[in-house]
C-alpha cells in the first residue's frame, strides 16, 4: 500500500533546548487508521506538528504524500494534512460559527457555493448548526472542540490529524465523535488521533504506536498492545477495564486470552467454568 | 519572535550584580539612563554602552544580552533613519546620538532585568512602597511574557494549519495578517488573566492589608558603595565642568 506519511529517524529539538523526539520512525498507510498513545511529554503533540510542516525536524526527514515537509510551506501541507490542535482557544477567532468553518476553505479557493454548502453539511453533523450566526468563543469548551473538528473536515484533507479529539467531551458527545470517526473511514481518509483514551482506540484504530521519552516503543494493533501490561506500564497507559479483567481471568486459568476480548465472549467462558 | 524577549529573561548566577540589593541596581541602571539622556556627546554614549558592557561581562550575562542588542538592531537603524529625515537641519550626528541613546538605555535596563529575580523585584517596590496589587501585576507580566511568545506562535501555526499565509506578500499585508492573530491571543489572554485572579483569590489573595514576607531586602556595605558610585557617575558632567575640565 501506498504511504500517506512516512517519517525517517526524525529529532527535534526546541529552540529552549528540549530535545522532544530521538529518532522517531514511522509510516502510516494511505487509508490507514493509527493512535499515537504515551505519557505527557513523550512527544506525540510535537510529532503530529511535523506531519503538516508547523515543525520541520531538526535532523531527519518527513514525507507527506511525496512531498518532503522541509520543502514546502505550511499553507500547501495543510491542504494534504489536517489538524486539529488539541486546545480550540488557540484556533478560534472568526465573529461567527459559519466564517469560522468557511476561513480554510476560503484560503484554499473554493468556489463560494461548495463553501455554503460544506459548511451547512459540517455543521449538522457536528449539531452545531443552530450556533451558526453566534460568536465561536461563546460556546462550551466541547462544543468549540467540535467546531475546529468541522473546521478542518469542511475543507476536505485526505489526511486528518486530530490531538485529544475526545477531551472535554460528555458520553453522548463522544459517540458523535465516534460516528465521525466511521464517516472517516468509509470515506477512506487517513486517520491520526493523539489520545488517552482507550476505549476509543479499542473502538477505530488499526494500530497503536505506542511513545515514551521521545522515542516509538511499541507499535501493534490494539488487540496486543491494549493486553500488554508491561509495555503499557512503558508508556504509562493503564490497560481498559475489559483487558484488565480479561488478564486477571487468563491468570487465573478462567479465560484463554487471545486478540482483544469481547465482553460477550468472556462472560460465555466464565459461564462454562462455572457450570463444570 | 523569542529572541529579543529572551533579553529580558532572568537566569540565576553567582556574580556581584546578583548579589546586590534590587533597589541598588536599579539605582545604577536608572543612573546610566540619566547619564544617557542628558548628554548631547556621542563619545558618552559610546562610555555608556561600554561600560554597561563591562558590567554585564563582569555579570558573565553576555551571551543572553548581545543577542538582544542584535534583536533592536533594525529599531535602532529605525529612529536613526527617522532622526535623520526629520531634523531640521538634517544631522548626521543628532541621528546617531539618539539611536545610540536608544542602544544604552535598552542595553542598561536589559542589564537589570537579566540580573534581578523577578521575586526580588516584587520584593524591591514593595519594600519601596508599592501596593502588593502592583508589585504583584508588575511581576506577573514580566512572568508571562515567554508565555504569550509561546501563545504567538501556536495561534500562528493554528492558522497556517488551515491554509492562512501569515507570512506571505508584502510588508503592509503581513501586518494586517497579524490582526487575524490578536482576536484568539486577545481572547485568550483575557480569560488566562481571570482564571489567574481566581486562584489567586482562591488562596486568599488580599485577606491581610500589609502581608509579611519571609525574605526581606537587606542593603549593605556594597549596595551603598554602588550607589554613591551611580550618583557620582550620574553627576560627572558637571563635576568635569566644577574642576575646569571640558566635558567631553
Amino acid at each position: 500500500m501506498d504511504a500517506a506519511i512516512v517519517v525517517d529517524r526524525v529529532h527535534y529539538v526546541y529552540p529552549g533546548g528540549v530535545e522532544a523526539l530521538r529518532g522517531v520512525s514511522l509510516r502510516v498507510a494511505k487509508g490507514e487508521f493509527i493512535a499515537i498513545m504515551g505519557e505527557n511529554g513523550s512527544g506525540k503533540t510535537t510529532l503530529i506538528k511535523h506531519f503538516n510542516g508547523v515543525l520541520k525536524p531538526s535532523s531527519g526527514r518527513v514525507v507527506v504524500d511525496g512531498v518532503d515537509t522541509r520543502k514546502a510551506p505550511i499553507s500547501v501541507l495543510s491542504r494534504k494534512v489536517g489538524l486539529v490542535f488539541q486546545n480550540p482557544d488557540h484556533q478560534i477567532f472568526s465573529e461567527t460559527v459559519w466564517e469560522e468553518v468557511a476561513f480554510p476553505m476560503r484560503n484554499y479557493g473554493f468556489p463560494e457555493e461548495v463553501v455554503e454548502e460544506r459548511v451547512e453539511r459540517y455543521l449538522r453533523i457536528m449539531q452545531l448548526y443552530k450556533y451558526r450566526d453566534r460568536s465561536p468563543f461563546l460556546l462550551s469548551l466541547g462544543e468549540k472542540k467540535r467546531l475546529t473538528i468541522a473546521a478542518v473536515l469542511a475543507y476536505d484533507p485526505e489526511i486528518i490529524v486530530l490531538d485529544e479529539p475526545t477531551a472535554g467531551q460528555d458520553y453522548l458527545q463522544k459517540e458523535q465523535i465516534s460516528g465521525i470517526m466511521n464517516l472517516l473511514r468509509t470515506m477512506g481518509k487517513t486517520v491520526i488521533v493523539v489520545t488517552h483514551d482507550v476505549e476509543f482506540v479499542v473502538q477505530h484504530v488499526d494500530r497503536i504506536v505506542l511513545m515514551s521519552q521521545g522515542r516509538v516503543i511499541a507499535e501493534a494493533p490494539p488487540s496486543k498492545a491494549l493486553t500488554d501490561p508491561s509495555l503499557l506500564a512503558r508508556a504509562r497507559l493503564m490497560p481498559p477495564h475489559l483487558a484488565r479483567l480479561a488478564i486477571q481471568l487468563s491468570r487465573r486459568g478462567v479465560y484463554s486470552l487471545s486478540g482483544y476480548p469481547e465482553i460477550g465472549d468472556v462472560v460465555d467462558q466464565v459461564l462454562k467454568r462455572w457450570a463444570r | 519572535m523569542t529572541s529579543p524577549l529572551q533579553a529580558f529573561k532572568y537566569t540565576r548566577k553567582d556574580t556581584f550584580l546578583d548579589s546586590l540589593d534590587p533597589r541598588s541596581k536599579f539605582f545604577l541602571s536608572i543612573s546610566l539612563l540619566l547619564i544617557s539622556l542628558f548628554t548631547q556627546s556621542i563619545t558618552v554614549q559610546l562610555a555608556v554602552i561600554g561600560s554597561t558592557f563591562l558590567l554585564v561581562a563582569a555579570a558573565k550575562r553576555l551571551r543572553q544580552w548581545v543577542p538582544t542588542l542584535q534583536a533592536i538592531t533594525p529599531l535602532v537603524l529605525l529612529i536613526f533613519a527617522v532622526n535623520l529625515l526629520f531634523s531640521t537641519p538634517p544631522s548626521l550626528a543628532y541621528a546617531a546620538l539618539m539611536s545610540l541613546r536608544f542602544l544604552a538605555v535598552t542595553a542598561a535596563f536589559s542589564m537589570f532585568f537579566l540580573t534581578t529575580t523577578p521575586d526580588d523585584l516584587a520584593l524591591a517596590l514593595e519594600q519601596s512602597g508599592v501596593p502588593r496589587e502592583y508589585s504583584l501585576m508588575f511581576t506577573m507580566s514580566l512572568r508571562f511574557i515567554p508565555t504569550l511568545a509561546e501563545d504567538v506562535e501556536t495561534v500562528g501555526a493554528a492558522l497556517m494549519s488551515r491554509g492562512f499565509k501569515l507570512d506571505e506578500g508584502n510588508i503592509i499585508k503581513r501586518a494586517k495578517n497579524y490582526v487575524y492573530l490578536l482576536v484568539p491571543l486577545i481572547v485568550y489572554e483575557v480569560r488566562r488573566s481571570l482564571m489567574i485572579a481566581e486562584a489567586l483569590e482562591a488562596r486568599a489573595f488580599g485577606a491581610s492589608e500589609k502581608p509579611t514576607r519571609v525574605k526581606e531586602l537587606k542593603m549593605r556595605a556594597r549596595d551603598y558603595i554602588v550607589l554613591a558610585a551611580s550618583l557620582l557617575a550620574s553627576f560627572s558632567p558637571q563635576i568635569i565642568m566644577w574642576l575646569g575640565l571640558n566635558p567631553p
